[in-house]
This record gives structure tokens, sequence and C-alpha cells, in this order.
């Protein structure tokens, strides 16, 4: 079975929606005359045209629709996401943040601050510790370390919900 | 204009008059993209909520259905997706067994073809190609409210007829095959 080509199927939807005319209605008319084939394509493309025509009509909400709304006009629906604007500005914020905090960690403002926490110094009134406490050590550069990974973790989130998402999104909402 | 003029003036009970005036294309454009009518009907709602609350920020030099058409399709996308794995529509699953005659069998026969054919395109092309069929809203009102130019939504609906005509007949093969 010979395949219709792309260019005869559009100009057999131009036929049916009535917009080809003068030699190339002519021309396609004497080919459906003797083509069985492409009649048969006509067929479907006009039964495609009834049936969507038949199923497409205005549809009606409720009786209560009016009255929902008006009933509700104070209530504006919440935002599910901060808005670019304010998203952009915490943003800033926080790579200025983590900026300022990877600075002071390359100028080795936090290397000489290593200490211990010695347990062995509280003061425990408890006879059942025999054994001497240990100390745990304490180093300020893993610590601002940890606050860094888990500001940069925040920033993400916050680049995924109030850039990448919305811009995702209305990208989506164009192809749609 | 008038009547947005009032509204925004503090008549805000005539904001009424509008709703009922739009709300069956709000509805209609609502469920076609949740394809789910409680669904729709929230969703064309919080759309007209929002435009009351937007009706300031109009520009009067467009359409007022446009510029509404447009809320109620952004909103209608966002239910969709916010919904979509919580919100499963039982209404489309019930399956009624009752005695029909035999015009309505065949009537309901083509719908459930026509739905299962469309359920091959892409949501673009479905939801453009249901619009445009719908005599109440123009190609540009249906281009307009999708975000895309006129062009583009005339070859989606040239094209999505052919994809239709394509699987029809392969959905209607297979039903043959299957008797």
């Amino acid at each position: 079975m010979e395949r219709i080509s792309q260019k005869l199927d559009d100009q057999l939807l131009h036929y049916l929606d009535g917009i080809l005319a003068g030699t190339d209605k002519s021309d396609l008319e004497e080919l459906l005359r003797k083509d069985n084939q492409l009649r048969i394509r006509l067929e479907e493309l006009r039964k495609v045209n009834q049936m969507l025509a038949g199923k497409a009509r205005l549809e009606h909400p409720s009786k209560v629709f009016t009255e929902r709304v008006m009933s509700n006009l104070d209530h504006l629906p919440e935002r599910s996401t901060m808005s670019p604007k304010n998203g952009l500005l915490l943003l800033c914020g926080i790579m200025v943040a983590i900026g300022a905090l990877t600075l002071l960690l390359t100028l080795g403002v936090f290397d000489n601050m290593n200490s211990a926490i010695s347990l062995e110094k509280m003061v425990v009134k408890n006879d059942l510790i025999k054994n001497p406490l240990p100390s745990i050590p304490f180093n300020a550069k893993w610590l601002i370390n940890g606050i860094l990974i888990s500001t940069l973790g925040l920033a993400f989130v916050l680049l995924d919900r109030t850039v990448l998402r919305p811009l995702f999104e209305k990208r989506s909402r164009m192809q749609l | 204009m008038q009547l947005i003029d009032r509204i925004l003036a503090g008549e805000r009970e005539l904001y009424a008059r509008l709703v009922d005036t739009y709300k069956s294309y709000a509805y209609t454009i609502a469920l076609k993209i949740v394809e789910n009518k409680p669904e729709a009907e929230e969703a064309a709602q919080d759309a007209f909520i929002k435009a009351f609350h937007y009706l300031k920020g109009f520009n009067r030099q467009a359409k007022f259905s446009t510029w509404l058409y447009r809320i109620v399709f952004n909103t209608a996308i966002s239910y969709k997706r916010k919904n979509r794995q919580q919100f499963q529509s039982i209404e489309n699953s019930i399956v009624e067994y009752s005695v029909r005659a035999d015009s309505q069998i065949e009537k309901d026969d083509k719908q459930f073809f026509v739905k299962k054919a469309m359920d091959e395109l892409n949501e673009a092309d479905k939801l453009a190609i249901q619009l445009y069929y719908i005599k109440e809203f123009s190609l540009e009102e249906v281009a307009e409210l999708m975000g895309q130019n006129e062009n583009t939504i005339k070859v989606r609906i040239h094209r999505a007829r052919q994809r239709l005509a394509d699987e029809l007949k392969k959905i209607l093969k297979e039903e043959a095959l299957t008797l």
C-alpha cells in the first residue's frame, strides 16, 4: 500500500476546511477521482472532523459556581512558591554569606581555632563514673565547612524552587 | 470596561456578572486541561478569584476574556501538576451497565475510540484541537491562552488531526483483530 505524501495529506485537510482553491483544488479533485487510496484517506480525515465537532461543546459548571466565587473573593489562593524576585534576593544573600565564609577559610582565619572540650573539667557529681572522661576535639574549620556545605545545599534548593522550577514550568507551558 | 471600572471603584458585587458571563468558558478550558469535573470547577473558581485580585493590573488595551482565559489556563496547569498523583479521577472509570439503544451504543463507542486516539496525542496538541473545535473559542483566543502564536496553533491542529486519523485507523484495526 502506497503511503500518501505529507503534502497531499495537508492538501486533503485544506480541502476539507474549504481553504483549497483554484488549480490546487481542481488538481486534487482530479487526483481523488483516480486514486482510491486518497479517497479513503479523505474519508478518514472527514470522520475525524465530524467526531471532533460532535464532541466539542461548551461545558457548564455547577449552579453554585458564581456564588462560591463571590463568597471566596477575599481568599486569594495561596502561591505555592516564593516569588522569583524574593527568591533571587535571598539566593544573593546566601551566596554573599558563602563567599565571605570561603574567603575567611582561605585566609586561614579558622586554622588556629582548635581546642578540645574536656569533659573531665565538668563538675559531675556521680560516684559511678570511675574512669577519666574523654575530651572531644573541636575544630572551627570543620564546623565552618559543615555550615558551608549545608548552606550550599540550601542555596541549591532555593535556586531550584525559585528560578529553575518556574523556568522549566514556563517552558513546558510554552510547549503545552 | 465600564463594569471593570465600577468593580475597581468598590462595587465588587458586580463581579458576579463577569463570573456569570465567562464561567462556562473558564470551566471548559479547565476541564480540558485537568480532565476531572470537580477539579476543573475548583481550578476555574480559583482563577476567577485570582483575576479579581489582579484586576487592577489588567491592561485595558487587551481583551478581558483572553486575559482571564490565560489565568484559567495557568491555574489549571498548576492544578494538574499538583494533583496529578493525589486526585485520580474515578469519574472516568465508572462503567455503567445499563440497557442502551443501539444508536447510543454506537455513539458511545465512537466517543470511546476518539478518546483513546486523543490520549495518544501530546498534551498541547490535545488541548489545542479540543478548544479549536468548540465554536465559542476563536483560533486567536486558543493561541493567546496557550501563549503561542496562531500559526503554531494552526500547525498543531493540522498535525493533530492527521495523527488522530492514523491513531483511529490503528485502534479500529486492533479492535477488529480482537473480535
